[in-house]
Parts: structure tokens; C-alpha cells; sequence
């Protein structure tokens, strides 16, 4: 790699282990030995079986977990905890109740001690982003599951980040709302092309997503396999229907397949 | 509302959301609270040291108002619970904190606490005018202990109960202790300390009352002793009636209070 002046965005994970130690009990590793680099403006997806430590990579690209081994570094700084500089979108939307649209999305700029004014004259250019301006004034309860997953992404978005992290966002909403969620995440993310770590379960879901898809072993977690997706962009939906695209999938299935049987106690 | 409207007229409009209808609906149904008891007043209950109509008991308000005794009696209460209810919300709220703030202190303390709570405070009520006097200082004491302790529960409890979720997406955002604090926690707990401050209010209006019984020489509940000794049920059911709409107006300003505070829990 070259380590050019455009690090911002870069996130290189070297030689990590995550052991949990909980209390009057076994520890559990969670990551071993595990590598990944993931470019500036790279969309990477993370598929694995449960127990692979998926959303346990996530929050320690985030900052939220320290690593028991090895190191984890953004742009060109190691990561010493939480920062503006890389956001965290969860599986639940997270919004805050009390607060409208427009100022659940001001949220991560208010904290940073922006005025609200202006953060909100920000806030309302991300809504108009992801196509919610006119739901400014409301409040979450009032929303869709789709239209608060989309307000969360855009408070994600509007802190700026240079890397963008994804917990399952789309798992809690039906698979129609979620096919159409993907297409406008995408649309989204070609606007200005951050960095983006996915994880999902959905193997489908992540090569249509994906420059690449990291596939995770469970117990410990650990690189299993990086398969590159080329397909072209922008992605139209009925890209799913094609046979290259089936293939890609079929292949990272089998990847996963045995320890998903594992885990049911099937062989 | 359009399908009602249409087809229910008078009675689903009554049902809506208009500020008129929930005026009509306040009117209507103290009216008609007052003609159940003149109702049963005339024609069921002859007992007259139990029931008097409301008619008369209006009256006896009038006289009562005429004679001056009744400002009086209204403005020593009032004084009375203006001091405490305050002093007890706030101090409720300060040892909630405390307690949600600190295990070991809230486990410790929570024994005490849930006896207290349980306790019927107004028990101590004689004690109270022995120690402190026929005056407004054993009023105020009792209404805090009275009032105190559903205050102390629900911030407590509200302060606890926010959402482990939003409390870790404010902290993915950079959030402090002291924003996580502000942004989440507090806002969470709006609604569970004003409805301890509901509950609170209403213990502190049955303390004021029964501590005025106990000893007193001014006061609502001072008047009603008065009356009960010298068998005038009209007048004592007119404080009374007072006492009704005390607690009345409390909740709807507790209630317009929540809607200003907490405007997100409303419904649409």
C-alpha cells in the first residue's frame, strides 16, 4: 500500500485479537490474528455465521472496543476511542424520542458544539439527502421504519465522517423496504464516496453492496476468505437476477455454510 | 376524524381533539357528577349529617365566602403546600439523582426508603403539631414526607431506565459523560418524574389536610374539623368540593406542564 497524503478514510486492522473476559467465567476470543485493510472510498461488506464477531469488528473499527492484541488504525491515526471522524449506524435506529427529525440529525454536530442553528442548516441538506426534508419537524414515532432508518443514516452522514460504519442496518425492516434501502444507500454513498464497513447477514444484500466482501469465520472470528465483487456502478436491482451475480453469492454461501450447519448442530 | 364527524355528530366531536371538546367534556361531566348528587341528595340519602344537596352546600360556599373565613381557611393551605410541594419535588428529585447515580448509596438506602414510602406518614401527624406548633411549620413538614418519597422512586427509577442503545449511540457520537447526561438520560426521565410529582401532589394534599385536622387555627382541613364538631355537613362538604377542584386544576396543570416538557409523548 502506498501511504500517500489521502489517508483519510483508510482503516488498516493489523494483527488483532479480541478476548472477552467476563466475570466468573471462560474467556471468550471473539477476533484472532485477524488482517484488513479497506481503502479510502472502499464500500466493504462483512458476512459470517452468528458468533463470527462481526458487530465485535465493527466496534473496534469504531472505537467503542479496544483490541487485547494488535492494532487498529483511521486515516493515520491509531483509534483511541469514539471519534467524529468515523460514524456508527446500528441495526435500531437509535433515534432520540424527544427529539424531531431535523435535530436527531443535528445530533452528532451539536455535540461537536456547533451552533444549532447551523447545525441545523446542515442537518436539513442530509435530510434533503435521503429524501425526508419535508419530515423535518416531526418526531421518530411518527416515521416508518424505513424513514427512521434512512434519518439515522443521515445523521451519520452529517457529522461529516470520513468512514461510515453499518451494524445490520437494514435487518429490522421487510425485505421489500430493504431491497430499496440498499439501491438508495448506494445512491447515497456515490454522492461523495466514504468509506463504508457494512456487516449484514444477507449475502445478497452484500454483493450488491460491496467493492469487496469479507468473509468471517466464527470461533474464533478471523478472515476466512476476501472475495472481490467488479461489478459496475452504478447498480441497477435486477443486477440480483443475473448469473455472475448468483454465482458470488453461491460461492461466499458455501464459505459460510458448514459452520452455520455447525452452529445447528447439523452436519 | 372525518368518518366521524360525519356519522356521530355532537357525540364524536365530544370525543375529538379540539380544545373546545375537552372543555365540554371537563363542564360536562362535573354537571353532571352535581346532578347525580343533588339527585341522590333529595331522593335516596335522608340521612342529612351524611348528605346534604349541592344546592345547599353552594350556599354555605357563598356564606363562607362572604364571612371572609373562607379566604382565609384557603390561603393558609395554600401557603402551606406553596412552601412544601416545591421543597419536596426538588429534594426528591436531588436524592433521586443521588440514588440513581450511585449504586452502593441506592442499595443501601433502599431499605429505609420503601419503609418510608409505605409508611402512612399522616400517622405522624400529631407528633408533628406536638413538636413544631399549631402553625404552617408542621404542615410543611408533613406534606414533604408525604410528598418526598414518589419523587425520590420515579426520578430514581426514570433516570435508570433510559435505553441502553441511545446511551451507546451518543457515545459513538463523541457524547461526554455530562451530554450523554443531557441529551439522553434527562429527557428520558421527563415523564417518569412528573408523573411521581402526580402522585406526589395528591399525598401532599391528604398530609396538608390531616395535619390541619390534628391541630391547627387556620386551613381547609382546620375548617373541616371545625364544621364535623358542630354537625354542619353543607359546609364541610363545600371545603371539600374545594378540595376536589384544588386537585382538579393540579392535574391540569400537570398535565399542560407534560405537554411542555415532554411534547414528544403526545398523541398524534
Amino acid at each position: 500500500m502506498n501511504h500517500g497524503p489521502n489517508e483519510a478514510g483508510r482503516l488498516v486492522v493489523d494483527d488483532v485479537d479480541l478476548v472477552f473476559t467476563p466475570a466468573r467465567r471462560d474467556p471468550v476470543v471473539a477476533l484472532e490474528n485477524l488482517d484488513l485493510e479497506v481503502e479510502p472510498g472502499e464500500f466493504v461488506c462483512v458476512v459470517g455465521a452468528s458468533g463470527s464477531g462481526k458487530s465485535t469488528l465493527l466496534r473496534l473499527l469504531d472505537g467503542m472496543l479496544t483490541p487485547t492484541k494488535g492494532t487498529i488504525t483511521s486515516g493515520s491515526a491509531p483509534v483511541a476511542g469514539p471519534s467524529r471522524d468515523r460514524a456508527m449506524v446500528f441495526q435500531s435506529d437509535n433515534l432520540l424520542p424527544w427529539s424531531t427529525v431535523i435535530d436527531n440529525v443535528a445530533y452528532g454536530l451539536t455535540l461537536g458544539g456547533m451552533r444549532r442553528s447551523r447545525a441545523r442548516q446542515a442537518a436539513l441538506r442530509q435530510l434533503e439527502l435521503v429524501g425526508l426534508a419535508d419530515s423535518a419537524g416531526q418526531y421518530p414515532r411518527e416515521l416508518s421504519g424505513g424513514m427512521r432508518q434512512r434519518v439515522n443514516i443521515a445523521r451519520a452522514l452529517a457529522v461529516d465522517p470520513q468512514v461510515l460504519l453499518l451494524d445490520e442496518p437494514f435487518a429490522a425492516l421487510d425485505a421489500q423496504t430493504r431491497e430499496i434501502m440498499s439501491a438508495e444507500l448506494l445512491r447515497i454513498w456515490s454522492t461523495d464516496r466514504k468509506t463504508v464497513v457494512f456487516i449484514t447477514h444477507q449475502i445478497d444484500e452484500a454483493v450488491y453492496l460491496a467493492d469487496r466482501v469479507v468473509v468471517l469465520s466464527a470461533r474464533p472470528g478471523t478472515v476466512r476468505e476476501i472475495v472481490p465483487v467488479d461489478f459496475e456502478r452504478p447498480r441497477e436491482l435486477s443486477l440480483k437476477r443475473t448469473d455472475p451475480f448468483g454465482r458470488i453469492v453461491d460461492h461466499i454461501w458455501s464459505l459460510i455454510e458448514v459452520e452455520v450447519r455447525g452452529s445447528l448442530g447439523l452436519s | 376524524m372525518s368518518r366521524g364527524t360525519k356519522r356521530g355528530g355532537f357525540l364524536a366531536w365530544l370525543g375529538g381533539p379540539t380544545r373546545g371538546a375537552s372543555w365540554s367534556r371537563l363542564v360536562l361531566s362535573i354537571g353532571l357528577f352535581l346532578v347525580a348528587w343533588q339527585v341522590a341528595a333529595m331522593y335516596l340519602v335522608d340521612n342529612r349529617l351524611l348528605l346534604v344537596p349541592f344546592t345547599e352546600v353552594a350556599a354555605a360556599l357563598v356564606d363562607e365566602i362572604a364571612d371572609g373565613a373562607f379566604a382565609s381557611n384557603l390561603y393558609t393551605t395554600v401557603l402551606e403546600l406553596a412552601i412544601a410541594f416545591p421543597l419536596a419535588v426538588f429534594g426528591g428529585f436531588v436524592i433521586g439523582a443521588i440514588l440513581a447515580g450511585s449504586k452502593p448509596v441506592r442499595q443501601t438506602l433502599d431499605p429505609i426508603l420503601t419503609a418510608m414510602y409505605s409508611l402512612p406518614i399522616v400517622a405522624l401527624a400529631p407528633l408533628f403539631t406536638a413538636g413544631l406548633g399549631f402553625g404552617v411549620a408542621s404542615k410543611v413538614a408533613i406534606v414533604i414526607l408525604m410528598a418526598i418519597f414518589p419523587v425520590i422512586t420515579n426520578t430514581d427509577a426514570g433516570l435508570r431506565s433510559a435505553e441502553p442503545a441511545l446511551i451507546e449511540t451518543a457515545r459513538s457520537y463523541g457524547a461526554s459523560r455530562l451530554q450523554v447526561l443531557r441529551t439522553v438520560t434527562i429527557p428520558h426521565s421527563v415523564p417518569f418524574i412528573i408523573s411521581g410529582v402526580r402522585v406526589a401532589f395528591a399525598r401532599g394534599l391528604v398530609g396538608v389536610i390531616v395535619a390541619e385536622f390534628f391541630g391547627a387555627v387556620s386551613g381547609v382541613g382546620f375548617a373541616i374539623a371545625a364544621a364535623a364538631q358542630s354537625y354542619q355537613t353543607a359546609r364541610l362538604l363545600g371545603y371539600v368540593v374545594v378540595l376536589g377542584l384544588i386537585g382538579l386544576l393540579a392535574s391540569i396543570g400537570l398535565t399542560a406542564l407534560e405537554r411542555r416538557l415532554a411534547p414528544w409523548r403526545e398523541e398524534s
